[in-house]
């Protein structure tokens, strides 16, 4: 079964949380989810991710020089973000919790 | 001088790394995506990849195993908006200088006895020939190589080699049409009031948009210029001062080629030397104007040479 649409269900919130940990770039987010066993996320994935939280203004983007030269954004979690975030961790509880009541039924 | 460009970081790029870089870049121009959207996104993708060239990271582990798929994801955010109001930007100049023309002629040649703005009428054919005829090729030639893309090529130079047969085709015709525009031979004439109302139309909606872009975005109606578009000035220094081949050589030792010789000659006529502050400054100025003033002189001179000389003659 084709995991994608579950994936992008939860990219956010991920993503999200990796920010909260500090401030962080494109790159170091996903070193950090590929560490976690997020193999499939590529660049392409993330920024448009990153657009639409900074849009919801659930994070904040800083430039700078990075020390290879080009600008590079920098990006830390605002208080928005930060209760998005919250109500993320809340549902996927919720949501994990009852589908592990389904799925896994039998092993009980 | 500003420029937001990733060129001259994309040749510390080497390998394959450089290959999948380029095919994303190309992916986007074919795609029309072009000017500061591409820059600011190339710039983004420059910089993760310079890391992982550092790091040894294989290049799969930042855009996958399906190319095409990474650039549609990257690229999603493109809208159509951005393609319009990358056009619109090139329709101004004409607009503005449309607007000024048609109501200095109006004014000048108009008869106050017998005030008809119907009576006046405009030869609009080199500017539907010279402006839309060049947008079209450019557009076939981009959809040729987008095809060739489409069918696995991935060389540049073939897109290039598409693209510029296509533009050398617009030339031809172009040079055909103004021929037959100058010698009288080719007319679509329209009341000139049609052309104040179109152009007046056109500037009121393009900086109503972006006055209300600009605010919903910033919160102000003053342009912010971007403090991290990087420095010419930057460049040029770094280059002097390293003596490597690090940046971009072609542009820089173009540029500093021309700030010597610019010297060379002040010296001579016994004025004193320019800064390389005052020289990138010039530069700055004359391509910001130089080839939008010399593109408005060609239609003007093409639209309107009889008019204004009607509009002196009276």
């Amino acid at each position: 079964m084709d995991d994608t649409q579950l994936m992008k269900g939860i990219l956010e919130g991920c993503i999200l949380a990796v920010i909260a940990r500090g401030e962080t770039y494109g790159y170091e987010i996903l070193q950090v989810l590929n560490e976690a066993g997020f193999d499939n996320i590529q660049e392409g994935t993330l920024y448009p991710i990153l657009s639409r939280l900074e849009k919801k203004d659930s994070i904040l983007c800083r430039k700078e020089k990075s020390p290879l030269g080009p600008i590079r954004k920098y990006f830390t979690v605002t208080s928005d973000g930060m209760k998005q975030l919250e109500d993320f961790r809340n549902s996927y509880k919720i949501i994990t919790s009852n589908a592990k009541n389904i799925l896994f039924y039998d092993e009980d | 001088m500003k420029i937001a460009t990733y060129l001259s970081f994309k040749e510390k790029l080497t390998g394959i790394y450089l290959e999948k870089f380029e095919l994303i870049e190309n992916y986007g121009q074919l795609h029309f995506i072009s000017g500061k959207v591409m820059s600011e996104k190339m710039m983004d993708l420059i910089d993760t990849f310079l890391q992982a060239q550092e790091s040894r990271t294989p290049v799969e582990k930042i855009i996958g195993s399906d190319e095409i798929a990474f650039c549609k994801e990257f690229y999603s955010d493109f809208s159509f908006f951005d393609l319009f109001e990358g056009a619109a930007k090139r329709l101004l100049p004409f607009a503005v200088s449309t607007l000024i023309l048609e109501i200095f002629t109006v004014l000048c040649v108009c008869d106050e006895e017998k005030f008809d703005l119907f009576s006046f009428t405009d030869n609009i054919a080199p500017f539907i020939f010279g402006f839309f005829l060049p947008c079209i090729f450019e557009i076939l030639g981009n959809l040729s190589a987008l095809i060739a893309f489409k069918s696995g090529c991935r060389s540049k130079k073939v897109f290039d080699a598409i693209r510029i047969s296509f533009h050398i085709l617009a030339l031809i015709l172009l040079i055909i049409l103004i021929v037959l525009c100058a010698t009288d031979k080719l007319e679509i004439n329209i009341p000139s009031i049609y052309l104040i109302i179109s152009s007046s139309a056109f500037l009121l909606i393009y900086y109503s948009i972006t006055l209300i872009g600009r605010y919903a975005k910033s919160g102000s109606f003053k342009r912010q210029d971007d403090p991290y578009i990087h420095s010419f000035s930057d460049m040029l220094k770094e280059e002097i001062k390293a003596q490597t081949q690090n940046l971009n050589p072609n542009i820089v030792k173009i540029y500093a080629r021309k700030y010597r010789k610019k010297n060379e000659k002040l010296l001579k006529k016994g004025h004193s030397r320019l800064t390389s502050k005052e020289f990138l400054d010039s530069q700055r100025i004359q391509s910001r104007y130089g080839l939008r003033i010399g593109i408005v002189i060609c239609f003007v001179y093409l639209t309107q040479t009889s008019q204004l000389k009607a509009a002196c003659a009276s």
